[in-house]
């Protein structure tokens, strides 16, 4: 009854195709093929085979610390910053005074642009007039104030701090899933007499493993893209403390103009992601009903 | 005993929560009004002595961020229209017939999720040079458009599949046509998910930092949070405008937050729960 609906389907579908097709699909094909190839700023794609990821793999040490650290923050977001943001969750689930306003507030560190986020911290660990000094200066410590950004030791740690509380997409995720549990689980279990904690424990949290699943794989995709931050504040650096992949892959691209090995990480980066994905959802046996 | 005492950790740290949430802006936001003499002896807890807007007006001299601004309003609001334009045509047949590839397109779509942007960035780099879209605004809004897919997809999906079908049904009998059934009735009935979409992309490319760096060269196309970048490298010795220019960077974002909280909530779970 639709007059020329076969027309009409393709219409609706084609430009948002199109638009995949030339600026997400036709790249990553140049990424995967130009990996495996010698290519510079000077110099046309040339077939080396594995030259790229020989370079990469064998005796790199920035690659290694790229690799290292990325792993680390994937397993610090992944557990810390999802079991901060479970928490929340639960509490603000009973509505305690003051929920609203609390969820609001956590929720605004996720909306403003990471950027200002970065810079924000910056001034705020700044060691001549930031936070760090006037509470080194309480503790009667005024005159050792650390440059937190400035330190080899601690600088990962310094960065890590500008995001791994911040999980409020969690709590909002899980908050609204745990609005979806049916009423009458809780008033059985309020009949046997089960406390907060505990229902909390063998009731709630068994049933949000999906959402639970969903939210490791967001904290570990966010991990292995994160870049926003650590270009304001270290840009990797000092040495190779806060590199991570993205950030490596930034370097050889736009400073040292070697395409071919960018791409190269760039796989890398997307192979691992999958990888994760795919191990972080049997884990969870995601999709799976609960017994 | 046991349970007041749960309470009151409970509280503490309901209050440490929103302490760091909200408390390194609002530090920032007092700093922005202080001068470099109360900034740096004043101590990091003391008041500033007046409003001032010095620093204000430096941050707008040191960075031109007034025309940054105006570039990412047009680029944030061209990538969010076109992005709810396009897009919704696609999950609207989608969620409405079945055809061959559906699933196909269901799963190429998904797939843009798993990418992490800096990945295919070199590609995109090089044909944007070639097709002379390199620190163009046309070329940032389509790169946008082009990550915004699966979102949009998949919250005009579920929005167009809560729709009953008889009411499209009930139209196709009065004689409407296709176009004239999407544009006069399914539309206006996805008035609440187009604005969810509208809201998520809005935000994202409003923070959207590493294709904005990498995509452009002048002014022309450079976005807010680029702006940011100039006082961490050439200028860094202001640092009271370095407070002002937080404070600009993140005031839009807010006040779409504090108008619309709920539907931002609800964005962001809608914009997540994708994988």
């Amino acid at each position: 009854m639709i007059k020329n609906k076969k027309f009409w389907i393709v219409a609706f579908i084609l430009p948002t195709m199109l638009i995949f097709t030339v600026i997400f699909a036709m790249p990553l094909l140049v990424v995967f093929i130009t990996s495996f190839c010698k290519y510079t700023v000077f110099e046309q794609p040339a077939f080396i085979g594995l030259g790229n990821y020989k370079s990469l793999f064998i005796n790199n040490s920035d690659f290694s610390s790229a690799m290292r650290n990325t792993v680390l923050w994937i397993l610090l977001q992944t557990t810390i910053s999802v079991a901060i943001g479970v928490i929340v969750a639960l509490i603000l689930q009973r509505r305690p005074f003051g929920w609203k306003f609390v969820r609001a507030s956590y929720m605004i560190p996720n909306i403003i642009p990471t950027a200002a986020t970065g810079l924000m911290f910056i001034l705020l660990y700044n060691p001549e007039f930031g936070v760090v000094k006037s509470l080194y200066e309480a503790f009667g410590a005024g005159e050792s104030v650390p440059n937190l950004f400035g330190n080899s030791s601690y600088t990962f740690l310094t960065v890590t701090s500008t995001w791994i509380f911040y999980s409020a997409l969690n709590t909002i995720l899980i908050l609204s899933e745990i609005g979806a549990i049916p009423k009458e689980i809780y008033d059985s279990a309020k009949v046997d007499g089960a406390n907060n904690l505990q229902t909390d424990i063998f009731i709630t949290l068994p049933m949000l493993r999906n959402i639970l699943a969903t939210c490791v794989i967001l904290a570990a995709m966010n991990m292995i893209s994160q870049f926003d931050i650590i270009y304001i504040t270290t840009k990797g650096g000092p040495g190779s403390a806060t590199l991570n992949l993205p950030i490596y892959l930034f370097k050889i691209s736009n400073l040292e103009m070697n395409f071919g090995l960018a791409n190269s990480i760039g796989v890398v980066q997307i192979v691992f992601g999958l990888l994760l994905v795919f191990v972080i959802g049997k884990v969870f046996r995601i999709g799976q009903s609960n017994e | 005993m046991k349970r007041a005492l749960l309470n009151i950790l409970k509280y503490i740290f309901l209050l440490l929560i929103v302490l760091i949430s909200i408390g390194p802006i609002l530090w920032v936001a007092l700093g922005s009004f202080k001068t470099n003499k109360e900034l740096f002896s004043g101590g990091a807890f003391s008041l500033p002595s007046s409003l001032q807007f010095k620093n204000y007006i430096d941050a707008l001299k040191i960075a031109p961020i007034g025309k940054f601004f105006c570039n990412s309003m047009i680029i944030c609001i061209g990538n969010t229209v076109l992005s709810i334009l396009i897009v919704s045509c696609c999950a609207y047949v989608v969620a409405r017939f079945d055809f061959k590839f559906k699933n196909a397109i269901v799963l190429i779509i998904s797939s843009v999720l798993l990418i992490p942007s800096q990945s295919i960035s070199q590609p995109i780099f090089a044909l944007f040079k070639a097709l002379k879209l390199f620190d163009t605004k046309i070329g940032l809004i389509l790169v946008y458009l082009a990550f915004s897919i699966p979102v949009t997809f998949y919250i005009m999906r579920s929005y167009f599949l809560s729709i009953p079908r008889s009411i499209e049904e009930s139209a196709y009998i009065d004689g409407a046509g296709f176009l004239k059934t999407y544009t006069r009735i399914i539309i206006p009935l996805a008035k609440p998910g187009l604005a969810t979409a509208g809201i998520v992309q809005f935000l994202g490319s409003w923070n959207e930092f590493y294709f904005a760096l990498v995509l452009t060269s002048g002014n022309d196309a450079r976005t807010i949070p680029i702006a940011l970048n100039y006082y961490t490298s050439q200028f860094s010795s202001n640092y009271p405008a370095m407070f002002s220019a937080v404070i600009l960077t993140v005031i839009p974002t807010i006040i779409i937050f504090v108008l619309a909280q709920e539907q931002v909530v609800e964005s962001l779970t809608a914009g997540a729960v994708k994988g």
